[in-house]
């Protein structure tokens, strides 16, 4: 998996059913059951009473009953004391009657044993016709067998009251008494399994947090790797505390060592490089503003006074009233990024200039000679020769000059390639080469070329950039020397110096213009207006392949002559 | 109707000689001064007493063909010394300058034209005679 997605995943699989969710839904049941199980308790106990009473019902029946068979054999001796027990009789129905709550009827009915309490109501009212014909038998309005009849009636009606009762209550209290049971069992169930989906579930949660630790703790390694080894530095700014807190990189980045001081903010503040402040204020205005992304460039400067670029990127924090909170960003340093880009936009200068100015120097010749054929051709026609003679010399010439150009144009691509082929440079026979060919070249000129080489061991370096830059030294002796003399000479010497070998070419030529002193090796500097043979390019070169063979050369230069020193390290 | 005098301003030889035919084949002047660069043209048009006796009626030259690219002091260079020199003396009033370059550069046309003596720019090389004694003939009227 992608590591990226690791944190992702396990962060966003929540249980929908919380723990505490599973917990508070525990707990619901479990009062329930005890408040069902509190009501069942109170109706057991209720009904345990009616029982009783039904017991008190039999007992006073059955004193009733003794009562009826002494009056049916004249041994009554009062009729109050029948009168007592039957209102002893009437109490229990009157008393269930009047404890039977509204709750109790409704459990009844539930049950389908409400009919107990028309028995009782039936019972108070056969209880209180019995009571109404003992006054009509003491106001003799029945006679003797009647009132008998009636009381037998009485004594058979209360005890099937009775033992309709019994069963009825009994009922009742089994089937209250199966609910509470029920209720009991069901609820164990639920606090056993309801226990054990939630200790799964803590389980579960815990397990995740677990990974997602680990998750979190490889995807923190990885960041911190990679941070370490591109040498990126983040820095985390509390908007609201406007407490900034620097990673170790950071530190590095600004050139300091890690303090613990809480002012990182003033630290910050003071490294940046104070051309770029305001800038960078403005650009923190807006990007916590919200109008653009903070993505810039600045220099700081570090304590020890060197300057460095630094890039910054950050994201803005809001929250919810759209208030930034937090700048969270990260920075590096584009220095070394910047020097290159320094380099290769002088490279391409230094090419485009060249660029032009060769085509144009190219050009120059090529539309003269184009000039002076047609010149030529008129004057062979109007039979002028001997200006016909002189229109071929300039020809002649602007080749030459072209054929420079060329030659120095294909120098151009070994000048800038870093090359290393080392051989053994024999100095003597080197000089030697470059004269015959100067010689020819510049016969007219006259100019002796002299050279002396006292070398213990023959040189080792790079054979090409050597002879150009002897070729090039010596035939500007050549070139610029001074008409007016009239022993003409460039002397070319070559020894060793410590570690390094030095050569010496001197002439007794024009010299170099003092104007001209500071640049004779930028490109296309000619100096001498009647001499412009040559692209101009010759000195640049010269200082190109020096460069490269980490050599120095210096010069002095009078309208007596010119003498270049150069030191070449050896190449051991 | 050939002009009196003109001057070309240019370092390389082929060039003014081929110029220099150009004038003479198209009758455009009688007289045709060279100098090889700036600092000798100043040094040539500054030298009144000498030059006007060596040519009289021709000196100072009516029309200067200015070269750009020289050694020494360059076509640019020469303009400024030369502005300054007009405002001296107007002895120069009637001369008219053209420039007279291998550069089809846009930035040195400009930079010619903010002097306004400077009246033409010539890319070297015309093609005929013909060509230039027109170009000369705007150039002075005549």
């Amino acid at each position: 998996m992608a590591p990226e997605n690791e944190l992702k995943i396990n962060s966003s699989a929540k249980s929908k059913w919380s723990v505490s969710k599973k917990l508070t839904t525990m707990n619901i049941i479990i009062i329930i059951s005890g408040t069902i199980g509190i009501i069942g308790a109170l109706q057991l106990a209720k009904g345990s009473s009616f029982q009783q009473l039904n017991f008190l019902h039999v007992k006073h029946n059955n004193q009733f009953f003794d009562d009826v068979l002494a009056f049916k054999n004249h041994d009554l001796k009062n009729l109050d004391i029948l009168t007592q027990h039957v209102n002893n009789i009437r109490k229990q129905p009157k008393e269930c009657l009047e404890s039977a709550g509204w709750f109790d009827r409704l459990i009844m009915t539930a049950l389908g044993t409400d009919r107990a309490l028309a028995l009782c109501r039936k019972d108070i009212v056969l209880a209180d016709r019995i009571l109404e014909d003992i006054q009509k038998y003491q106001n003799a309005e029945i006679n003797h067998e009647s009132f008998l009849l009636e009381l037998n009636r009485a004594v058979r009606g209360f005890r099937q009251n009775s033992n309709d009762f019994e069963p009825l209550i009994a009922t009742t209290v089994k089937s209250i008494f199966l609910i509470i049971f029920y209720m009991f069992c069901i609820k164990t169930c639920f606090v056993i399994l309801g226990g054990y989906f939630i200790n799964r579930s803590v389980s579960n949660d815990y397990q995740k947090l677990k990974s997602t630790e680990e998750a979190l703790k490889r995807t923190l390694e990885r960041h911190d790797l990679s941070l370490e080894v591109s040498k990126v530095g983040i820095w985390d700014w509390n908007l609201t505390t406007d407490e900034l807190i620097w990673d170790n990189q950071m530190y590095s980045l600004y050139g300091m060592e890690k303090s613990n001081l809480n002012t990182t903010y003033d630290i910050w503040e003071t490294s940046l490089h104070p051309e770029d402040k305001e800038r960078r204020k403005d650009e923190i205005s807006d990007a916590l503003d919200g109008k653009k992304n903070f993505d810039t460039e600045f220099r700081v400067v570090w304590p020890n006074g060197q300057v460095k670029f630094i890039r910054a990127v950050a994201l803005v924090h809001k929250n919810d009233n759209g208030k930034p909170i937090r700048m969270l960003g990260v920075n590096w340093d584009i220095t070394e990024q910047k020097r290159l880009e320094e380099i290769l936009k002088r490279s391409n200068d230094e090419l485009n200039q060249f660029a032009y100015r060769t085509s144009h120097d190219l050009k120059a010749p090529l539309i003269r000679v184009d000039s002076l054929t047609h010149f030529i051709e008129e004057d062979l026609e109007s039979g002028n020769l001997p200006e016909v003679k002189e229109n071929v010399r300039r020809i002649s010439n602007q080749v030459k000059k072209l054929s420079t150009l060329v030659g120095e144009i294909l120098h151009l691509s070994q000048a800038d390639v870093e090359n290393k082929n080392y051989e053994e440079i024999d100095f003597n026979l080197l000089l030697k080469e470059i004269r015959e060919n100067l010689d020819q070249i510049f016969a007219a000129e006259n100019v002796d070329i002299i050279f002396e080489v006292s070398l213990s061991k023959p040189f080792l370096g790079e054979k090409m950039r050597i002879k150009q830059v002897l070729e090039n030294l010596i035939s500007n002796g050549v070139k610029y020397s001074n008409p007016e003399r009239s022993n003409k000479y460039v002397k070319i010497n070559v020894s060793n110096e410590n570690q390094q070998i030095k050569i010496v070419i001197s002439d007794n030529g024009l010299g170099i213009p003092k104007e001209f002193q500071g640049k004779i090796f930028s490109m296309f500097q000619r100096f001498h207006p009647g001499i412009s043979f040559g692209s101009g390019l010759g000195m640049s070169f010269v200082k190109k392949h020096l460069d490269y063979m980490g050599g120095e050369i210096s010069f002095k230069s009078s309208d007596l002559g010119t003498q270049f020193d150069i030191l070449l390290p050896k190449n051991l | 109707m050939p002009i009196a005098s003109v001057l070309i301003i240019d370092d390389d030889e082929v060039d003014r000689y081929a110029l220099k035919r150009l004038i003479k084949k198209a009758d455009i002047a009688n007289q045709v001064f060279e100098c090889e660069n700036g600092k000798v043209a100043l040094e040539f048009l500054t030298d009144f007493t000498d030059n006007t006796k060596k040519y009289p009626g021709e000196f100072p030259p009516i029309l200067i063909f200015l070269d750009i690219n020289m050694p020494i002091m360059d076509g640019f260079e020469f303009l400024e010394e030369y502005s300054k020199l007009r405002d001296e003396n107007k002895l120069f009033n009637p001369t008219v300058l053209t420039m007279f370059s291998s550069s089809t550069n846009q930035k040195d046309r400009e930079r010619a034209f903010t002097y306004k003596f400077v009246k033409e720019y010539i890319v070297k090389f015309p093609a005929s005679a013909e060509e230039l004694k027109e170009t000369v003939s705007s150039l002075t009227g005549t």
